[in-house]
């Protein structure tokens, strides 16, 4: 019977390569059309807002009716399938994106939905928050986006 | 075969692991700072509007979900800088002591 000894070199020697083959990758998630998409987005909606809220701040109350602003709301349909399409198709450790995708999805039918429901002439009521929040909810996607492409940069996306 | 220095290694592992976290605070405090900030302000913004009799339950509550769903994304990003903070970190840190085994054993690996 041949008993090998392990030595504390061949210890040592297995270490060495293990550690330098050994890469931890805890969260992934970077997509370029997400990216892109993402961007393009959130300047499609300023536009918009900044169109909208021209018709909430004149004395004109049918100007803003949500009807006025279809061709909007089509594109961004479009978009969140985009989206929702490039989320499905990243790895398991891409799920804070995946997550993040399916909120700004809901945030945007929800401003859908307050627009159908109609958003009226009001003093002192500029809707900011509104913007703001819709803002804060592109940018998070993007920051992380941005951080993921930058240092997060691994070879595996597996 | 070299002995290994293990101050040192501790030493370079902890200088690693200091300049990512600090890279990573730096980008997330001025980010965290401001969402929360804006945050506070279209709460207090909405609670004026509200006690003014401005609009009913139904649009509140419709601009609060804006709100939180945004401040969900927020956080999400927070959670997700300080995993990658914490991916750097270790795979710094076993570059580092791959580095110091491979010397110590006189062999040139491929890190």
């Amino acid at each position: 019977m041949t008993i090998t000894r392990i030595t504390p070199i061949t210890v040592q020697t297995l270490l060495a390569i293990f550690l330098s083959s050994c890469t931890v990758t805890f969260i992934t998630g970077y997509d370029q059309v997400i990216d892109n998409t993402l961007t393009k987005m959130k300047s499609d909606f300023n536009l918009h807002f900044i169109k909208l809220g021209r018709t909430i701040q004149d004395s004109d109350p049918a100007n803003q009716k949500f009807g006025g602003f279809q061709d909007y709301y089509d594109q961004l349909e479009v978009d969140l399938i985009t989206l929702e399409g490039r989320a499905r198709n990243l790895s398991v450790k891409a799920a804070i994106v995946k997550e993040q995708i399916h909120n700004l999805d809901s945030v945007m039918h929800v401003f859908e939905a307050l627009h159908k429901a109609g958003i009226p002439d009001r003093p002192g009521d500029d809707r900011h928050d509104i913007r703001n929040g819709i803002n804060s909810a592109f940018d998070a996607v993007i920051k992380l986006q941005e951080e993921l492409k930058s240092t997060g940069k691994i070879k595996s996306t597996k | 075969m070299e002995t290994l220095n293990y101050k040192q290694v501790v030493a370079e592992c902890l200088a690693a692991a200091k300049t990512e976290l600090g890279r990573s605070w730096k980008s997330f405090k001025p980010y965290a700072e401001h969402e929360f900030r804006q945050f506070t302000e279209n709460a207090e913004f909405l609670a004026q509007l509200k006690l003014a009799g401005t609009f009913d339950n139904d649009e509140l509550k419709a601009r609060l979900d804006i709100q939180r769903l945004a401040l969900k994304n927020v956080l999400l990003t927070m959670k997700g800088i300080g995993l990658i903070t914490a991916q750097n970190t270790v795979n710094a840190v076993l570059k580092i002591v791959g580095k110091a085994v491979s010397k110590a054993l006189g062999t040139v690996l491929p890190l």
